[in-house]
């Protein structure tokens, strides 16, 4: 019996030490299986940034919306997956000879589809639903869940893929005219974010502020507290973890992750830090809200430039960035445009504010200013592309289905007029949906 | 609303007692109600809270603030009257004598519309609400309602007990729709009134500029001129009296809608989904919200 075990355990050891050396083992092959395994990891980091925004953004939101908030980023993040894989990916990272568009690899997957092509589509699918997730936060508690998904998945493929493939096409043939311009966006702070940001305040002059938010009389905002701030807090943690990938894996391999992730994380760091320290000279109260969507702007931020900047200047970035949050949260106010989750000012203003400062503070090449024009170049086109088509695109589905909520809906809170489902049953006792008993 | 027992002092004084006597002493009961007399002279207001507030040092109220509250609440507001207005002088008399119960079967209507003239006239609306003819429950005649067949055998003119019958028919709908009507009503001017007062306590004239709001936007909500009316002297009461005859429920909603929206922007959301919410929890209690819930009005 033992020897029989013992032959059995030898054929096998042969059997597969002949696969193993009928491929020979390189030092490149090696780093492209390694490579592909943290891009792998690293798309997972940025679906779990998913979580992230839909807690953070479903704490921000009254108990009667929370479903709603929460489901528009579920859906909105599968229904961008499928349209980037149908045509997004074709068009941002296709053969573009023209350098505005991308024009094959639509629906990509067959024989010759390599590994690394695989992997790269799944990352930045996680990417093109980070843009789309990011608009759903602006318009909460006033948009209709069925507008947001159409216009949604609009804003990835139009949006988000055609100025991605801009900035970043092309992995096959022809490069995007912003990249050869030398426009540089690591990761995404105009690419993902500030496009993000545009289409946000796009929906929100669209879709106006909620219910009350401003007094008529007086002009002043009206605080609408969000119901659970600790479920907040810990979706700012979970997207600050998910940003490690977001920049991280932007390296598509392992080499500078390190400065990559450091610059990442001291970044937000001194988002915080500024926004405080602004709070205090200001003689603000420091709120919890604001903290945590200072130190979302640093990573915003810093995510344009994380693989060329100094820490000291990734600091610096971060640092400005969570003074820029307060400014521009009280210019969104003073404008009477009314965005729940600081989207515009964490996503559009500081992801445009951390693509400057790749101008600004390149390791080796401070303040270069054909650096800096092409960087603002990049900024400006982002905005105009961005705002015009997501305007155009939320005018049209408010003409056409409709986009803003009725008011008893509201009243009654989205997550029973549009799921029939309560966040919290046992405790919503405002609701005024019909029993449905 | 009932009108009549907030507008008929006597019947105010009867109810309020008859609410009171449950909780306390007979004798703390009289003083109770000569504070009503006293502080609340004025028919067709009655703040219940307020009241309560008058009398805590009359009688022990404790922990029976709120059942007071919700059992004067019923007593005024419900379209259950009492009949006989010398309950109290009876009561009075006999000095802490029991109170009679109400005879159930001589309650009077509520007095919210017209009533329903009935004609032998053929109703030709009523017998297409087959919904209607099917809740043959309450009816007393069934046997002449289930002949539903016969209603539909409409164009027989000769067939006299045919028409007779649907004839029976048509006075259960109009009853039944008369009652339905009566529960909206009631409900939808109990609410009203409870969203005047919080939006009243908001201060700043707060009130007044709501109904300003009403008026500026009757005629967009196309409430048609006759209840525009009703509306504009609802308001001029500033809250104190039925709304008049406003009986169509997609009527009924646009105000609430609209009052809502207002709400919204004047008192802050927040304010606003506070008031609606106890709004409505206040108007759950009384009977007619069983055969007509407030909560239709959001719709």
């Amino acid at each position: 019996m033992h020897k029989r075990v013992r032959w059995l355990f030898f054929v096998l050891l042969f059997l597969v030490s002949v696969n193993i050396f009928a491929a020979p083992i390189t030092l490149a092959s090696i780093q492209n299986s390694v490579d592909i395994v943290w891009i792998m990891t690293a798309g997972a980091l940025v679906f779990f940034m998913q979580a992230g925004f839909a807690l953070l953004e479903g704490g921000m939101v009254r108990s009667k919306n929370t479903v709603n908030v929460v489901m528009k980023n579920y859906t909105d993040m599968c229904f961008g997956a499928l349209a980037f894989w149908m045509l997004g990916f074709g068009l941002m990272f296709g053969s573009n000879i023209s350098g505005w568009i991308g024009l094959d690899h639509f629906f990509l997957g067959d024989k010759e589809t390599t590994s690394k092509e695989y992997s790269l589509l799944f990352f930045h699918m996680m990417f093109a639903a980070t843009a789309a997730t990011i608009v759903s936060g602006s318009l909460a508690e006033r948009a209709r869940f069925t507008s947001y998904i159409i216009v949604s998945i609009l804003i990835t493929i139009l949006v988000y893929s055609v100025y991605g493939g801009w900035a970043w096409g092309s992995l096959y043939e022809g490069v995007g005219w912003l990249k050869k311009l030398g426009f540089i966006d690591f990761a995404g702070s105009t690419v993902v974010h500030s496009v993000g940001g545009w289409c946000a305040l796009a929906g929100i002059i669209v879709l106006g502020p909620r219910l009350g938010k401003y007094d008529p009389e007086t002009g002043k905002p009206r605080d609408i507290p969000g119901h659970n701030l600790p479920m907040m807090a810990l979706g700012g943690f979970i997207l600050w973890f998910g940003w490690f990938g977001f920049n991280g894996g932007s390296a598509l391999g392992t080499g500078d992750i390190g400065k990559i992730i450091l610059n990442t994380h001291l970044s937000a760091s001194a988002g915080v830090a500024g926004s405080i320290i602004l709070s205090i000279l200001l003689n603000k109260p420091i709120y919890m809200t604001r903290t945590i969507n200072a130190g979302l702007a640093g990573l915003v931020a810093i995510t344009a430039g994380c693989h060329v900047m100094d820490p000291m200047y990734a600091v610096l970035t971060g640092f400005v960035a969570g003074m820029l949050l307060i400014v521009s949260m009280w210019l969104m106010e003073k404008m009477k445009w009314d965005d729940p989750v600081s989207a515009v000012s964490v996503h559009g203003v500081c992801g445009a504010w951390g693509t400057l400062a790749v101008g600004l503070f390149q390791s080796g090449k401070l303040f270069n200013i054909d650096q800096i024009y092409t960087q603002l170049l990049g900024i400006g086109v982002a905005f105009v592309w961005s705002f015009t088509i997501a305007i155009i695109l939320f005018k049209l589905v408010d003409k056409v289905i409709g986009l803003r909520a009725s008011t008893m809906d509201q009243q009654r809170g989205l997550d029973y007029s549009e799921h029939y489902e309560l966040g919290y049953p046992e405790f919503q006792r405002d609701t005024l949906h019909k029993r449905k008993d | 609303m009932n009108a009549k027992n907030l507008s008929d002092l006597d019947i105010r004084r009867a109810v309020v007692f008859y609410a009171l006597q449950k909780f306390f002493p007979i004798e703390e009961c009289m003083e109770a109600i000569q504070v009503l007399d006293d502080r609340f002279p004025v028919a067709n207001t009655f703040p219940v809270l307020a009241y309560i507030d008058e009398i805590r040092d009359i009688v022990n109220v404790g922990d029976n603030r709120v059942k007071l509250s919700v059992a004067l609440t019923k007593g005024l507001y419900s379209s259950i009257a009492p009949e006989n207005t010398n309950l109290w002088d009876a009561m009075q008399a006999s000095n802490g004598g029991t109170l009679p119960e109400f005879p159930p079967n001589e309650l009077p209507q509520a007095d919210f519309v017209d009533p329903v003239q009935k004609t032998n006239a053929y109703d030709i609306y009523d017998v297409n609400d087959v919904n209607d003819v099917n809740d043959v429950n309450d009816v007393n005649n069934v046997n002449d309602v289930n002949d539903v067949n016969d209603v539909n055998d409409v164009n027989d003119v000769n067939d006299v007990n045919d028409v007779n019958d649907v004839n029976d028919v048509n006075d259960v709908n109009d009853v039944n729709d008369d009652n339905d009507t009566k529960n909206k009503m009631l409900v939808f001017s109990f609410m009203l009134n409870i969203l005047f007062r919080g939006i009243e306590k908001a201060g700043n004239d707060k009130e007044k500029k709501m109904c300003d709001h009403l008026l500026a936007r009757a005629l967009d909500l196309d409430l048609g001129r006759d209840h525009a009316t009703k509306l504009q002297l609802w308001c001029k009461s500033l809250g104190t009296q039925t709304i008049g005859n406003i009986n169509d429920e997609s009527d009924m909603i646009k105000i609430i809608h609209e009052i809502y929206l207002w709400s919204c922007e004047y008192l802050g959301p927040i304010q606003a989904d506070k008031l609606f919410a106890s709004t409505v929890q206040e108007t759950e209690v009384i009977p007619e919200a069983n055969d007509y819930s407030p909560r239709n009005f959001f719709e």
